[in-house]
């Protein structure tokens, strides 16, 4: 479904990517995992085209993202949708609002249309029923849970096929952390495939599929999450044990 | 001297100002671009609509004053609004200070070529322009700003305006929204340079006569001064805005005492509203609202 082939990215004169390789099959919760500055944000703002690649090529349901020349709403409208790191969600404007921005891009044309966006607006309440709670509350009055609960929310009302989440456990209560991620496998089983960048390799690893290890902007390793978990390397760097 | 001939023209004055803020804060207060040569694409709009008036259909002016007041300055404004589109799309890959440098920048050299072109006058003004439609002009101008704040008002509640909110919020993540972040950013520009240059058709006609220093950087400080006295981003704020910075020293003009010192009185209240109030007249009352409502819950 999504191809990346030996992307490299710079930042002015430093280079934050090398050689970065990965795929995400259609139905799999695929996890990045690397320690902090190994390019994991990087990656993903590379996909989503928000910083420009200067090699390797990046394919996209068969096409090459090239197409799109970094016009990122352009690829967004694809089906890729990109839940960009520290959640930034709109604090000015309400919850409600804030998911009406994620389903911006949506037609509205038909019965069926709005019918549809109806649909998953009660989809994202049952998934996180605190929301639902809070539609009229200002996005910065938020606690952090609820705001990274807010912004995998407003990513899911663009009904996108892959979806990809950059450290949605960051700075969150453990308790809070815990939900978020069952909702993750909640979102995955309805049918959205997702690529996660995250710090918490233990919980990551429990919840994806497959995972890439990333170093100093070179993917280094790759194998099925319960491979990576019993590495020993993966777990004295990134397990603790 | 009959007070109406100082209060009309006053006030004419005010809503040409009405505009100018609520446009200007299309811009810097709903899509949060900083912009300060406003007075560039206010000049466009008043010389353009001159033309139009002087040069482009005396006799039609002279027959039809009204519908040609109208169509100078809907000449003014598609002027300016077309510079704005001209200006924005190299100008608005900049951000903060950078596009505000770009902004000044702009504004002078409207100035300087209107301060050099032999067609417009130059350095002698721009004379003999027609108050079209005499003693209605008044309400033709009152009748544009309402028209204008509502076109305002109206296009902040669509999803247009939703999106060019967003930008303002968080850009990158308006980006991940799917939105035209590009495109969206010159619209609003477009925008606010339209309507500026709508109010400076009314300028020009109100005057009756333009010169390149109307329209100087002060201009633009003047306007930006209105929104941020008002509040950068509401509507509300920048209506009130113009009131205070076009009546305050009007006011201060009729006291004997106070009249030679109007102006330093003027700049201490802008240094007060900006220390203690930041947020401008509306971000004040936002905090009384806010805080009965917490009392209330």
């Amino acid at each position: 479904m999504l191809k990346v082939n030996s992307i490299g990215v710079s930042y002015g004169a430093v280079r934050a990517l090398f050689d970065v390789s990965l795929e995400v099959k259609r139905g799999e919760i695929v996890t990045l995992l690397g320690s902090n500055g190994a390019g994991k944000t990087t990656t993903l703002r590379a996909i989503s085209g928000l910083v420009p690649t200067n090699k390797g090529q990046i394919h996209w349901k068969d096409q090459d993202l090239a197409i799109f020349n970094g016009q990122a709403h352009r690829i967004v409208q694809s089906g890729l949708s990109h839940s960009p790191e520290g959640r930034r969600i709109f604090s000015g404007l309400s919850v409600k609002e804030n998911l009406e921005m994620g389903a911006y891009i949506r037609s509205r044309k038909t019965t069926q249309d709005k019918l549809a966006i109806e649909e998953d607006y009660e989809k994202v309440f049952t998934l996180f029923p605190r929301l639902k709670e809070r539609l009229p509350q200002l996005g910065g009055t938020l606690s952090g849970g609820e705001q990274q609960m807010l912004a995998i929310a407003r990513a899911l009302m663009q009904r996108p096929e892959l979806l990809m989440l950059d450290e949605p456990s960051l700075g969150i209560a453990p308790l809070l952390v815990e939900a978020i991620f069952k909702a993750l496998v909640e979102i995955n089983k309805q049918g959205v495939t997702i690529l996660l960048v995250e710090q918490n390799a233990a919980a990551a690893l429990s919840i994806a599929h497959r995972a890439y290890v990333l170093e100093t902007g070179h993917t280094t390793l790759t194998g099925s999450a319960a491979e990576l978990a019993n590495n020993p390397k993966i777990r004295e760097a990134y397990l603790g044990a | 001297m009959n007070y109406l001939d100082y209060l009309i023209p006053l006030l004419q004055l005010l809503c040409m100002n009405v505009i100018l803020a609520a446009s200007l804060n299309v811009i810097n207060g709903y899509c949060g671009l900083f912009s300060i040569g406003h007075a560039g694409f206010f000049a466009i709009g008043a010389y353009a609509a001159a033309a139009g008036s002087k040069l482009l259909m005396p006799e039609f002016a002279a027959a039809q004053p009204a519908l040609a007041l109208i169509a100078c300055v809907m000449i003014g404004a598609a002027a300016a609004g077309l510079a704005g589109l001209v200006v924005g799309i190299p100008c608005l890959r900049l951000t903060g200070d950078y596009l505000a440098i770009a902004t000044v920048g702009f504004g002078e050299i409207i100035r300087i070529v209107l301060l050099n072109t032999e067609a417009v006058g130059a350095s002698r003004g721009f004379p003999g322009i027609v108050l079209l439609t005499g003693k209605w002009f008044p309400l033709w101008v009152l009748l544009f700003t309402v028209g204008s704040l509502y076109f305002i008002h109206r296009l902040m509640r669509s999803s247009t305006g939703r999106a060019i909110l967003s930008i303002r919020e968080d850009e990158i993540a308006a980006r991940s929204m799917g939105i035209n972040v590009r495109f969206y950013k010159t619209f609003a520009f477009v925008v606010g340079a339209f309507f500026a240059g709508l109010s400076g058709g009314f300028f020009a006609h109100h005057s009756q006569f333009i010169h390149p220093s109307n329209f100087n950087f002060m201009i633009s400080v003047m306007v930006l001064l209105m929104i941020v006295v008002g509040g950068m981003g509401s509507q509300m704020g920048a209506v009130l805005g113009a009131i205070i910075v076009t009546l305050l020293p009007e006011a201060l003009r009729f006291s004997e005492t106070l009249s030679s010192i109007r102006m330093l009185i003027f700049g201490l209240i802008m240094i007060l509203v900006v220390l203690w109030q930041p947020q401008g007249l509306m971000g004040f009352y936002r905090k009384l609202f806010a805080t009965r409502k917490a009392e209330h819950a």
